[in-house]
């Protein structure tokens, strides 16, 4: 709904302690009402929020706000003005009344009427100014971000009758030129886009009867609005909505049996977007904003969900794109910018291709859990994930599980509990500030690997199937601890293989059967680069274990124990000032 | 427009009401509706008033503007010192209008409309 003028009008009070004036007819519900005062004092008395009140009629209105005040003077003359607000509630008559001034006051008061769509948060900026002759009076520039309206009230202190007049982009409310009263004037200007002014006045600059100025100033937006779009015929196609800007949120929400093609893409959405078609079969939905302030939910109910995509550039909220439909295909969600969570749910008998893939994903988590009895190429590859991220399909076959961030801050969970679970991989570039958990549990898991560049958290894989083969965790840096702990009957070319280890490294195979489990980092390091505060520990408890332990230590501090209880086959200690013993009952390799 | 006196000044307390002032339909500019207070008594502090502008609309008299006076107040250097209601003329052209008043303690004051 955009602002427009209703009606406007006022009064000047002389030798007065408050002044009433009421509206010239009906106030309408829904309206803005702006009461704008300025007021001489002999005394100091700046305004408050109570000074100003509906005092008769049979409007309705809600909470006046005092938006903005000023009071300035000195010695038996002051200068005191304000500007206030409220929402009409129930139409009707209105008087509006400002009180509480001090014996032999001098006011003028302006009072207007403004339609629009207006809440509580209304006020979107202020300003206040004053300035002697022959400044023109101004209240110094207000901004708005998008439509909205500007309103000041400026005093002009004179020794006679002044000409006041206006910038040319704002309209009258109501002033006084006279000498008989108080010489003050109230403006408005409605803006339909971002914009900055000031509400001033080009005379009475050069008059030389002027001598000063006091003026406050506000600007108010409206309030968001909404666009729901609910075509509900038998068949409804290409339903579209694309404004530019939307302030509100969006619904679109077909329920017809066959809905197809339903879009919505603005440019800008403030609020949030829903995109729900329940139809029986619906295609080709898609939510394309270039950005969503909100949230962005994309889940169409249908028996046949296809191609249903949520691709805006920047979501601010969280995304949540939910095909329960018996056939959910091509569901994907690709945003530049997530700020929010993503919830990607997809739990019909088929989910395929099943893709969240945001370049930076910023503030909550990424969820990703197709239930389905197939989930197929079910892929997450954003670039960077602030929040946590959780993989979890747990159909009966989960093939081609990717999970490819380049940067995680938060925790990763891979948990694929099918049956068969192939080519699992979590593979980001770096893991920034939580832990890696590759939990394959399925009876055959074949190939899952974790390869994370760095791991700044734990890096635990425990798979528990049967037949586990090629595990391998292979981050180039971990700066947590490392876990590998295979409990399979059969676990095989378990490697564990990071470059750099800042914390412990536990590799504990427990199965019957464990063949070429090996630990080979580079480098371990403790708190401080050089020394070994955590473990090294390989633990023989199977039949077999053909395990390497080459340390490459660079600095080992006093104190400090590896254990080995491994066969030993390389150890190199580049400090030819330490001693090295090996007791023989343990294999512990001691620094003293 | 030259003054027109609406009620004699006279000692007056309670509710005052003034002659009705009709409003020639082409009327233009600012109208003041004021009080016509004694000297003495606008510089007395024990004084106050309520002071409305009613206009008629069939069948009912409304207010619509008014003000609150208390005596003995430092008054507007230049400034007419009677407490006065000031609005466009042409909201009330055509019509009548009245001045209503409330005089808790008695004072001479009288009502006088005035347009320019």
């Amino acid at each position: 709904m955009s602002i427009a003028r209703v009606q406007q009008t006022g009064a000047v009070g002389n030798n007065a302690t408050s002044v009433t004036r009421a509206f010239l007819s009906n106030v309408t519900a829904g309206a803005m009402l702006v009461i704008l005062v300025s007021r001489w004092s002999s005394s100091s008395d700046p305004f408050q929020a109570a000074d100003c009140t509906m005092s008769a009629g049979t409007a309705t209105i809600g909470a006046i706000s005092m938006d903005v005040q000023y009071n300035s003077g000195s010695g038996s003359s002051w200068v005191a003005l304000a500007i206030y607000s409220c929402i009409v509630t129930g139409s009707g008559s209105c008087t509006m009344r400002v009180a509480n001034g001090p014996a032999g006051s001098y006011w003028l008061v302006g009072i207007a009427e403004r339609s629009g769509s207006w809440d509580a948060s209304r006020v979107e900026d202020t300003a206040t100014n004053e300035g002697d002759a022959p400044t023109a009076p101004t209240t110094g520039d207000m901004t708005s971000a998008g439509a909205g309206l500007f309103v000041g009230i400026a005093e002009m202190y004179a020794n006679d009758s002044l000409t006041v007049t206006e910038d040319g982009a704002f309209a009258l409310i109501y002033e006084n030129e006279s000498i008989a009263s108080l010489i003050a004037a109230s403006i408005d200007r409605i803006v339909s886009s971002g914009t900055t002014d000031a509400a001033s006045w080009s005379a009475p600059t050069s008059d030389p009867d002027y001598f000063w100025f006091g003026a406050v100033g506000v600007v108010y937006k409206e309030a968001a609005g909404n666009i729901v779009v609910t075509p509900s015929p038998v068949t409804g196609k290409a339903a579209s909505t694309a404004p530019t800007v939307v302030r509100g949120s969006i619904s679109v929400a077909p329920t017809a049996r066959s809905a197809a093609a339903s879009s919505v893409a603005p440019t800008v959405v403030r609020g949030p977007i829903t995109v729900a078609p329940s139809a029986a079969a619906a295609k080709g939905a898609v939510a394309q904003p270039a950005v969503i302030h909100g949230s962005l939910s994309l889940a169409p109910a249908a028996g046949e969900a296809r191609a249903a995509t949520g691709a805006p550039t920047v979501i601010l909220g969280s995304v949540i794109v939910a095909a329960p439909a018996a056939i959910a295909a091509g569901s994907s969600v690709a945003p530049t910018v997530v700020r929010g969570s993503i919830e990607f749910a997809p739990d019909p008998a088929a989910a395929a291709a099943s893709g969240v893939d945001p370049a930076v994903e910023a503030g909550g988590d990424v969820q990703v859990s197709p239930a389905a009895a197939q989930a197929a190429l079910s892929a997450t590859p954003p670039t960077v994930i602030h929040g946590s991220l959780s993989l979890a399909p747990s159909a009966a076959a989960a093939a081609g599980t990717v999970v490819a961030p380049t940067v995680i801050r938060g925790s990763l969970s891979f948990a694929p509990a099918a049956a068969i679970a192939r080519a699992l991989g979590i593979d980001p570039s770096v893991e920034a500030g939580g832990n890696v958990s590759v939990q394959p549990a399925a009876a055959s898991a074949t190939a899952a690997v974790a390869a994370p560049t760095v791991v700044r958290g734990s890096v635990s894989m425990t798979p528990a199937a049967a037949a586990a083969i090629a595990l391998s965790v292979m981050p180039d840096v971990v700066l947590g601890s490392l876990a590998v702990l295979p409990v399979a009957a059969g676990a095989r070319s378990t490697g564990t293989d990071p470059g750099i280890v800042l914390g412990a490294i536990a590799m504990i195979p427990t199965p019957a059967s464990v063949l070429a489990s090996s630990t080979d980092p580079t480098v371990v390091i403790g708190a401080a680069p050089g020394e070994i505060t955590g473990t090294l520990e390989l633990t023989l408890d199977g039949l077999v274990l053909r395990a390497r332990g080459t340390g490459e230590i660079a600095a080992i501090p006093e104190n400090r124990t590896i254990k080995i209880a491994a066969e030993l086959r390389t150890l190199r200690i580049p400090f030819e000032d330490r001693t090295i013993k090996i007791p023989a009952e343990d294999r512990t390799l001691r620094i003293s | 427009m030259p003054l027109q006196q609406l009620l004699n000044r006279a000692n007056r307390q309670g509710t005052a009401i003034s002659a009705e002032y009709n409003a020639p339909a082409n009327l233009t500019g600012t109208i003041r509706l004021r009080g016509d207070i004694a000297a003495a008594d606008l510089a007395d502090v024990r004084n106050s008033l309520s002071l409305s502008i009613e206009v008629f609309r069939d069948p009912v008299w409304e207010v619509i503007a008014g003000l609150t006076w208390v005596g003995g107040g430092v008054t507007m250097p230049g400034r007419d010192p009677q407490p006065f209601v000031g609005f466009d003329s042409a909201e009330i052209a055509g019509k009548r209008v009245r001045i209503s008043l409330s005089i808790p303690r008695t004072m001479r004051i009288g009502a006088v409309v005035e347009v320019s």
